[in-house]
C-alpha cells in the first residue's frame, strides 16, 4: 500500500482505476436521486399551490421562510398578514374566508424578525399590485438588541427585492433551486404530504391535523390563580409584570409602513393578545404609546390609512381560563399562541366584519377592537391607562361585571 | 464560508474542474489556484478581513526569515518576542478587547469605551499556526521554504477557519515533496466519502439535537427555573450537538484536504469513549490540545517539576484554553473546571485502579465506569461552555446538582428522546471515521490511534472500501445531508 496519496505504483494505478469507477457510480446515484427529488418536489408544489390547500400550507410549521414568499407571489393576495408564529397560528385562511370575499394570505413565519418581515413586505409589494390591506403584527417588529436579525432558513436570494428595497436579479433561479433541490422543499413536502394523508386518507379534520388548533389546558398553567388574584382581586404584585419591556420597535417597522404607504396599501397594526394565564400583563403600555406616536408621525406622510389595534389587555379573550375556569382553551394553544378563533375575532374587528360565532356569549367592552388612531393622544393615554390598570386589578365596576358574565361557548374547534 | 452550505458546495463544484485543468498545466498553477480559492473562501464572509489575513501572513513570514537569519543573537530573540507579542496582540484586540474593557468597567467602576469589534473568522487558528511557526523557527526546526508554500500552509481552505491546527512540520514537507498535483480519483473518492460522513454528522445528527439544547438554554437564560431533568437534557443535547458538530467539521476538513492530495492531522477521535479526563483531552480537538501542551503547559513547567507545579501548569493551561474558546467568565470557569479535573486525575492516578488490570469482565466493567464518569463530568461542564452567562450556568448547575428548580413548568418536547439511544450507540459503541477510513491513511498520525475490535457486521457496513455498498452509503449520506442543509445552525468552532 502506498504511504503517500501521490505515490505511484501498479497497485496505485489499479486503485485509481477502481476509484474512477466508484466516482462514476457515485455521480450516477446522486444524479438519479436528485432527478427523483426534483420530480417529486414539483408534483407536491403543484398541489400546495391550489387554493383548497392554503390552510395546510400557510399554517404549516417549518420552511415557511422559503415557501411563503414564493406562494404569496403566485397567489397575489388582497389582504395579507405579516408577523411571527403568534400571527401564523391565529389567521387560518379557511376561517378568514368566511369573513371576507377578498383573497387572503397568512405570510407570518415562526420567529419572524423585524428585518425578515420588512423584507417580505417589500418583496411582496414589488410583484403584487392587488394588495389592499397589510395586517402587521407589531410584536414581530419589536426585538431585543441581542436577538438575531434573521433566523436560519431565511434566504434573501429568493426575495424580489434586496435589503435596500431595490429589485434584485437571479430570483427565478434561486426560487427554482428552492422549490426543487433544497432541503426546505423536501422538508415541506414531507410535512405537507403527512397532513394531506391524514386529511384525505384517514379522514381527519384540519382541527386534528394542524398544530394551530392545539388547545391550551389551563389546569396545567401554574400561574392562573396568581393572575386571577392580581388582575381580578387586585392583590399587589411583588414583581413587575410586563410583556418584554426590553423589546424595542425596530426601524424595519417604519420602513415596511413607508413601503406600504408608497404602494397605497392600507395598514392595520395590531398588538398580539397574550394570554393572561401566565400572569404577564402589560400595565404601563409604554410600548403602545411609542407605537401610537410613531404611527401618528408616519400617517402624516402616508396617503393610505394606518390603523392601530391593541388586543393585549385583560378582556374576554385574554382572560380565558382566568376569569372562568376551563380546561380546554378556545382562544389559545398550549404554548400561548392565539388560535384561529382569536384570529377571526381580531380580523372581524380590524376589517369591520360581523363577529364570528366564537364570539357568541363573550361580553366585550364597548371599545373592544377600536382603531386607536381615531383617538387623540390624550384620549389614547386615557384608554391605555384604563386598560393597563386592569393588570393591577383596577377595573370599572361595569367592565369587570361584563367580563365575569362572559361565557365562552365551545364551538368544538 | 461554512462547509455545510449550498454556497460551499457550489464553490467546490466550480473549484474542482478549475483545479483539474490548472493541475494538468503544472504544479505552480495548481498551487496558485488553491491559494486563490482559499482567499475567495475566506473573503466570502467579509472581504475586508482578507487584509488582516494577508497582512498577518506577510509579517510573520518576513519575521520568520529574519529570525532564521539572526538565530542565536539578541536581535533575533527580540524580533521573535516581538513577533509572538504581535500575534497575541492581534488576537487580543479582536477577541478580548471588549471583554477586558467591560471587566475593568464592571470591577473597578471605570468608564472605558467598549470597542465593538467583529471577530475575523478563524483568527485564532491562523494566528496559532503562525505562532507555532515562529517558535519552531526560533528553535531552528524549520527548513527554508518558499513564500508561496508558506502562504499555502496558512490559507489552505480546509483548515483555515476552524482547524485542525497544522504545524509547519506537517504541511511544509508535503508541499516540498509534491511533484504531481493532478487530481486523482483514489484521493477524490475517499475524500468525498469522508466529507459526506462529516456533512451528515453536522446537518443531521448535530442539528437534530441543536433545537432542544437551544430551547432549554434559552429558557434558562430568560430566567425560567429548569427542573433537573430539563437541565440534564439541555446539557446532554448540547453534548451531542457539539460532538457531532466538531466531529463532522473535522471529517470534512480532512476529507477536503485529501481530495487535493494533502493529509491534515487527526483532530477528533471518539472523545466520549475516553476512560478518564486525560484520555478525553487526547481525543477532543487533538491539535489544540497538542498546541496548548507544547506552547503553554510545558513552558509553564509541565509535569517534571513536582506535583504543585504540575497542578499550577494544568490550571493555568486549561483556564487560558477556556479563555481561548470565548471572551467570557463562563468559558474561563469551564477551562478551570477541566484544569481541576486534570489535576485531580494527576493527583489520584497512583491510587486509582488501572483500567487494564484484571480479567476481561473486570476490565470491561472498570472501563465502562470510567467512561461513564468522564462523560458525566464533560457533559456537566458543557453547561458552562454553552450558557450565555455565569448566572444562567449557575442556575442550571444548581438544578443538575441539587435538583433545584422543581417549580419548573417547562413541558420539554420529548421528540429527542427516541434518538438518544442512537446517539449513545454512535458515540460509545460504533467505530469512528478514523477507524472506518483507516486503510486510506487520510489523516496524519491516524496510525497512532489504535483500531478497536468491532463486530464483523459493523466493519462490513461501515468501513470504506472500493465496493459498491460503500459508494451507495456515501451517496445516501451526501444526498440526505444535501437536503438537510436548510435551517442550519453555524459550526460552533467557527466563532473561536
Amino acid at each position: 500500500m502506498s504511504t503517500h496519496p501521490n505515490h505511484s505504483s501498479r497497485e496505485d494505478e489499479e486503485r485509481e482505476s477502481r476509484a474512477r469507477r466508484m466516482l462514476r457510480l457515485f455521480a450516477l446515484l446522486v444524479g438519479v436521486t436528485w432527478g427523483v427529488a426534483i420530480l417529486t418536489n414539483l408534483a407536491v408544489w403543484h398541489l400546495a399551490a391550489q387554493p383548497r390547500y392554503q390552510s395546510n400550507v400557510q399554517m404549516t410549521v417549518g420552511w415557511a421562510r422559503i415557501m411563503k414568499p414564493i406562494l404569496a407571489d403566485a397567489y397575489k393576495p388582497q389582504i395579507e398578514v405579516f408577523g411571527r408564529s403568534w400571527a401564523r397560528d391565529a389567521f387560518d385562511p379557511e376561517t378568514i374566508g368566511g369573513l371576507t370575499v377578498k383573497r387572503f394570505f397568512n405570510h407570518a413565519v415562526s420567529g419572524g424578525t423585524a428585518y425578515e418581515n420588512r423584507r417580505f413586505v417589500q418583496s411582496q409589494l414589488a410583484v403584487n399590485p392587488d394588495l389592499q390591506l397589510a395586517i402587521l403584527n407589531v410584536n414581530s417588529f419589536r426585538q431585543r438588541l441581542d436577538e438575531p436579525v434573521a433566523h436560519p432558513g431565511f434566504d434573501p436570494s429568493i426575495l424580489n427585492t434586496d435589503a435596500e428595497g431595490r429589485p434584485q436579479n437571479g430570483v427565478s433561479a434561486a426560487r427554482a433551486f428552492a422549490i426543487t433541490l433544497s432541503g426546505a422543499s423536501v422538508g415541506f413536502d414531507i410535512k405537507f404530504a403527512d397532513i394531506l394523508y391524514r386529511q384525505e386518507v384517514l379522514g381527519q379534520s384540519r382541527f386534528e391535523t394542524l398544530a394551530s388548533y392545539d388547545r391550551m389546558d389551563y389546569a396545567k398553567r401554574p400561574k392562573v390563580s396568581a393572575a386571577r388574584a392580581h388582575i381580578i382581586d387586585g392583590a399587589a404584585r411583588t414583581t413587575a409584570a410586563s410583556n418584554g419591556d426590553e423589546n424595542r420597535l425596530q426601524p424595519d417597522f417604519a420602513i415596511a409602513v413607508k413601503a406600504l404607504c408608497d404602494a397605497h396599501v392600507d395598514i392595520a397594526v395590531y398588538e398580539t393578545p397574550f394570554s393572561m394565564s401566565s400572569d404577564q400583563c402589560d400595565a404601563t403600555k409604554s410600548q403602545g404609546l411609542e407605537t401610537y406616536d410613531l404611527i401618528r408621525s408616519l400617517q402624516a406622510h402616508c396617503a393610505s390609512r394606518i390603523s392601530y389595534y391593541d388586543f393585549n389587555y385583560p378582556n374576554a379573550i385574554t382572560m380565558e381560563g382566568v376569569s372562568r375556569p376551563t380546561d380546554k382553551g378556545i382562544f389559545y394553544r398550549s404554548d400561548g399562541h392565539p388560535r384561529p378563533p382569536t384570529g377571526q375575532i381580531m380580523f372581524a374587528a380590524i376589517t369591520g366584519s360581523a363577529m364570528p360565532r366564537q364570539a357568541d356569549g363573550l361580553q366585550f367592552d364597548p371599545d373592544f377592537g377600536i382603531d386607536l388612531m381615531t383617538l387623540d393622544r390624550d384620549a389614547y393615554r386615557a384608554w391605555a391607562a384604563d386598560k393597563g390598570g386592569r393588570c393591577m386589578g383596577k377595573w370599572r365596576p361595569d367592565d369587570l361585571q361584563r367580563l365575569l358574565q362572559s361565557t365562552d361557548s365551545d364551538p368544538g374547534q | 464560508m461554512p462547509f455545510a452550505s449550498y454556497a460551499f458546495l457550489a464553490f467546490m463544484a466550480v473549484l474542482l474542474p478549475v483545479y483539474y485543468l490548472a493541475a494538468r498545466s503544472g504544479a505552480r498553477a495548481a498551487r496558485l489556484v488553491l491559494i486563490g480559492a482559499s482567499l475567495v473562501f475566506y473573503g466570502y464572509w467579509i472581504p475586508g478581513y482578507l487584509v488582516i489575513l494577508v497582512g498577518s501572513i506577510v509579517v510573520n513570514y518576513t519575521l520568520g526569515e529574519i529570525v532564521r537569519a539572526r538565530r542565536g543573537t539578541a536581535a533575533g530573540q527580540l524580533l521573535f518576542a516581538l513577533g509572538i507579542a504581535a500575534n497575541l496582540g492581534l488576537i487580543g484586540w479582536y477577541k478580548y478587547a471588549a471583554f477586558i474593557a467591560e471587566s475593568i468597567n464592571s470591577l473597578l467602576g471605570f468608564g472605558l469605551d467598549v470597542p465593538h469589534v467583529l471577530l475575523p473568522i478563524g483568527i485564532s487558528f491562523f494566528t496559532f499556526q503562525q505562532v507555532g511557526y515562529l517558535v519552531d523557527m526560533s528553535k531552528g526546526q524549520v527548513e527554508r521554504s518558499r513564500f508561496l508554500d508558506y502562504v499555502f500552509f496558512i490559507v489552505f481552505f480546509p483548515q483555515l477557519i476552524a482547524g485542525p491546527i497544522v504545524t509547519q512540520a506537517e504541511m511544509l514537507p508535503q508541499l516540498r515533496a509534491r511533484t504531481d498535483w493532478r487530481l486523482r480519483a483514489a484521493n477524490l473518492m475517499p475524500g468525498i466519502a469522508l466529507f459526506s460522513a462529516g456533512l451528515f454528522k453536522k446537518t443531521v445528527l448535530s442539528d437534530m439535537a441543536a433545537p432542544y439544547a437551544d430551547k432549554l438554554f434559552s429558557l434558562a437564560a430568560s430566567g425560567t427555573h429548569l427542573g433537573p431533568v430539563d437541565a440534564w437534557m439541555a446539557a446532554i443535547c448540547y453534548a451531542f450537538q457539539i460532538y457531532f458538530d466538531f466531529s463532522g467539521y473535522s471529517d470534512m476538513a480532512i476529507g477536503l484536504g485529501f481530495m487535493f492530495g494533502f493529509r491534515l492531522p487527526i483532530n477528533f477521535h471518539s472523545p466520549y469513549k475516553a476512560a478518564g479526563i486525560r484520555d478525553f483531552w487526547r481525543r477532543w480537538h487533538i491539535t489544540l490540545s497538542r498546541f496548548l501542551r507544547d506552547y503553554l503547559y510545558i513552558p509553564l513547567g509541565g509535569s517534571r517539576h513536582g506535583m504543585p507545579r504540575t497542578v499550577l501548569a494544568l490550571l493555568g493551561t486549561m483556564t487560558l484554553g477556556g479563555l481561548w474558546h470565548g471572551a467570557g467568565a463562563n468559558f474561563v470557569i469551564w477551562g478551570f473546571l477541566h484544569g481541576l479535573a486534570l489535576s485531580a486525575a494527576h493527583l489520584f492516578r497512583p491510587i486509582m485502579p488501572k483500567v487494564g488490570e484484571g480479567g476481561p469482565l473486570v476490565r470491561a466493567i472498570k472501563r465502562a465506569a470510567y467512561v461513564l464518569v468522564t462523560f458525566i463530568f464533560v457533559t456537566f461542564s458543557w453547561v458552562w461552555f454553552r450558557a450565555p452567562d455565569v448566572g444562567t450556568a449557575l442556575a442550571m448547575t444548581r438544578s443538575m446538582v441539587f435538583a433545584a428548580g422543581t417549580t419548573s413548568f417547562v413541558t420539554f418536547d420529548s421528540g429527542i428522546y427516541p434518538y438518544l439511544p442512537l446517539y449513545f450507540l454512535i458515540v460509545w459503541a460504533l467505530p469512528n471515521t478514523n477507524e472506518n477510513f483507516r486503510a486510506h491513511r487520510m489523516a496524519l498520525h491516524v496510525e497512532m490511534y489504535a483500531e478497536r475490535r468491532y463486530l464483523w457486521l459493523l466493519r462490513e457496513l461501515l468501513v470504506f472500501r472500493y465496493l459498491k455498498r460503500s459508494v451507495v452509503v456515501t451517496a445516501i449520506a451526501f444526498t440526505v445531508s444535501w437536503f438537510a442543509l436548510s435551517n442550519l445552525s453555524p459550526f460552533i468552532y467557527f466563532q473561536f
